[in-house]
């Protein structure tokens, strides 16, 4: 089959660049300011990591086709990383899985359908592969301008993660007089 | 995982954004807000203009130099209202759709020159990465324009691309069909 004309695996290693630069400026933050709430989003940078770490996760699943694990066996969670340390240690070793799964893919066209499992009821979604990695792949960046913003009401810079500026060359010269 | 597909669900979700932004008044149209670029309006501008940017680019059409002057056909002062800019955003869409459909050189790269002061800058990309570009900055300042929505009291949620591209079936737990 053939390849996505969207490279995954460029686009993915783009977004570790720029989550590099992300884990810098919450890394110097106080607890307190982690936790702090505001009044969108997730309401916290926490919340926010967390959010995309753990939906990185489950998209992995689907895209990999393993089931979906109950809501409680879910490895990332803001009860079981408190700390950014925690979610930091974690997620470095994550996205190198996540970055496996979208270089030994092929079949992108490739239809899965995943069951949730609720104390009521079953959820399918049925989705191919591609638009599971799309999915994976803009769901950060929505999620991390939140998370900028954030920062940016706690006094952190946070400023310019687009992807552009990881990819393209820029060469600057002086006019000669 | 083509181009055009991705902004045919952006194009749908921004359907649903324009929903949201038409209930506001000017005057929460333009409210400020301490991050982003500071309003609803200027946010949306952005998106606007610079996917007009990049999708000149990717046509290889000649491009102002930064920052863009008071005459590119976007800005807060050519469409002061969120009518105007639905309207300018509307008919652009199709035109920036084609350029990603009939794109097939997406290895190719374009070179931008321009004159800024007393320096040159050349900036260098593939069409692959100007796209993906175009395609992640509106879901970024997209982002920034629904954390306002929030903050002005509409429920603005949940744009996710996978809502517009894939099947959801709910069923009773001893319905449900067997995988």
């Amino acid at each position: 089959m053939a390849a996505p004309a969207i490279d995954p695996v460029h686009v993915y290693d783009v977004h570790t660049q720029a989550r590099r630069r992300l884990f810098d400026w919450v890394r110097p933050l106080a607890q307190a300011q982690y936790i702090r709430p505001f009044p969108f989003g997730l309401a916290t940078v926490r919340a926010t990591l967390i959010e995309i770490a753990r939906t990185e996760h489950y998209l992995l699943v689907r895209l990999t086709e393993q089931p979906i694990p109950p809501l409680d066996d879910y490895p990332i969670s803001e009860a079981r990383q408190p700390r950014f340390a925690d979610l930091d240690a974690l997620w470095e070793a994550q996205a190198r899985t996540v970055r496996a799964a979208l270089a030994t893919t092929t079949d992108w066209e490739r239809t899965v359908t995943s069951e949730g499992h609720w104390p009521d009821r079953v959820v399918t979604l049925t989705a191919t592969k591609a638009a599971i990695a799309t999915q994976l792949l803009l769901h950060e960046v929505h999620h991390r301008a939140q998370a900028m913003a954030m920062l940016r009401l706690l006094g952190v810079p946070a400023q310019t993660l687009d992807y552009i500026q990881f990819v393209q060359q820029r060469n600057v010269r002086m006019i000669e007089q | 995982m083509e181009y055009a597909q991705v902004y045919d669900a952006l194009t749908e979700a921004r359907q649903l954004l324009f929903g949201w932004v038409r209930s506001l008044s000017q005057e929460q149209y333009t409210q400020r807000f301490p991050f982003g670029l500071g309003t609803v309006r200027a946010t949306l501008i952005e998106i606007a203009r610079v996917e007009l940017l990049y999708s000149m680019r990717l046509r290889d059409e000649p491009l102002p130099p930064p920052p863009l002057p008071a005459s590119f056909p976007i800005s807060e002062t050519a469409q002061p209202a969120f009518a105007d800019l639905e309207r300018a955003w509307t008919a652009q869409a199709p035109e920036t759709r084609a350029t990603l459909a009939r794109t097939t050189d997406w290895n190719t790269t374009l070179t931008r020159r321009y004159e800024q002061g007393d320096k040159v800058v050349v900036q260098t990309a593939s069409k692959a990465e100007i796209a993906v570009q175009m395609l992640m900055h509106e879901v970024h300042h997209r982002a920034q324009a629904m954390s306002m929505l929030r903050q002005l009291g509409v429920p603005a949620e949940n744009l996710d691309y996978i809502r517009f591209v894939a099947r959801r079936e709910e069923y009773p737990k001893d319905k449900a069909p067997r995988a």
